[in-house]
């Protein structure tokens, strides 16, 4: 990608990819998801993660999977607040930058 | 590098890090082999990057909030504060002083609970033992302070203070004067009451003297009046008994006025020839 990814835009990614599942979604899973949209690095993920954690806006339980404990991660109301604030400034942001490229004025 | 020797080197890395921080990010990187399998064990390494990247990484992102700017570029992230934190060079060498340790002994406890079934530590590992939950926030890994102080150590600047400070001498002073003045109190007030002894001895020689003297003269008194109360008997013995009275009396009295007055003369100068022993000392320690 050509574009650089923000902090805050990684964020928005993962809320939104951890937020499609109903039961939560575990680290490996969220890391395959977001790589699909964008090519970001494995080890980064952690920190985002930890960080939403942090901010209240993942949650984590464990769950027995396959004989062993899988930790999960789960969206919360502060951080469904949080994913739809990113999506109305990302729709915002998107609507701008196309109204250039489709040779538009800004109003 | 296998899964275990990767995740073993992570745990030390982080080990400069708060113990829930560590043992949170052990599960998720243990996890995280986990669902990729066993299969893919080479190439979630190679996605992760060494150990120390993905320490560094953990540790960049701890305590910095939404807020804080950083990027993700075609590279990885990318921050600011992040790219300035390079690995110390002598980060090198205390890894390869590392590499001669193992971590067999150290006990390598927490993440996952029933790990039992899958690509578990604990099924891997021989000899150390990769406990659940119940380690809690314990991990354990041999050496602790090797790589972590080189890799921190960097940005410290530790002021060197002299060795002896202000507080340490006084401290020093004080020991020493705890320890002298037993000893030296003693030895004062025995050398005291030594010079007073010779000073009462002295003066003891000189009034015996004076009391010999005058007790010479009595006793020539007392031989003068035996002497007289014989002239009846025989005068001729009276006579001479008077006369050796006469000259005891004359001799004792002669001693006595010599011997009172060579105590005049001594004993005051005794007195202040002790009176300035007691005083130096004191003199002595005001002048230091």
């Amino acid at each position: 990608m050509v574009f650089n990814t923000g902090a805050a835009l990684l964020d928005a990614i993962v809320l939104a990819v951890v937020s499609q599942e109903d039961e939560g979604t575990y680290g490996y899973k969220i890391t395959q998801d977001v790589k699909k949209a964008i090519d970001v690095s494995e080890s980064t993920l952690y920190p985002v993660l930890r960080r939403l954690q942090k901010d209240e806006c993942l949650e984590v339980y464990d769950r027995q999977f396959d004989g062993r404990n899988r930790r999960y991660y789960k969206v919360t109301e502060k951080g469904l607040i949080q994913l739809n604030l990113y999506e109305s400034e990302w729709k915002s942001y998107c609507a701008k930058i196309n109204s250039i490229f489709e040779g538009g004025v800004v109003s | 590098m296998n899964r275990i020797e990767y995740m073993r080197r992570l745990a030390a890395l982080l080990q400069d890090v708060p113990a829930e921080e560590r043992v949170a990010t052990m599960q998720y990187y243990n996890d995280y082999f986990d669902d990729a399998g066993e299969e893919n064990e080479e190439k979630v390494m190679e996605e992760l990057g060494s150990p120390e990247q993905v320490a560094a990484e953990m540790k960049a992102g701890l305590g910095r909030s939404t807020k804080d700017s950083g990027e993700f570029r075609e590279t990885g992230y990318t921050d600011p504060q992040f790219e300035r934190k390079e690995v110390p060079t002598n980060y090198r060498e205390a890894k390869e002083a590392h590499a001669g340790n193992s971590y067999s002994d150290g006990a390598y406890a927490g993440g996952t609970g029933a790990n039992k079934g899958r690509n578990t530590f604990a099924g891997r590992q021989n000899g150390g033992a990769y406990a659940g939950n119940t380690g809690g926030n314990t991990y354990q890994y041999g050496p602790k302070n090797d790589q972590q102080y080189a890799y921190t150590n960097e940005n410290r600047n530790p002021e060197q203070k002299p060795w002896t400070s202000s507080g340490l001498k006084l401290v020093l002073i004080i020991l020493i004067l705890l320890i002298v003045v037993p000893i030296v109190f003693p030895l004062v007030i025995a050398l005291v009451c030594c010079v007073f002894a010779f000073g009462i001895a002295a003066f003891a020689i000189f009034i015996a003297l004076a009391a010999v003297a005058a007790s010479l003269a009595v006793s020539g008194i007392v031989v003068f009046v035996k002497g007289f109360l014989m002239t009846v008997a025989s005068p001729a013995a009276a006579m001479m008994v008077m006369g050796a009275g006469m000259l005891l009396t004359v001799i004792g009295t002669i001693a006595t006025v010599a011997a009172v007055r060579l105590c005049m003369i001594v004993l005051p100068g005794l007195v202040r020839f002790v009176a300035e022993i007691c005083r130096k000392p004191f003199q002595k320690r005001k002048a230091v």
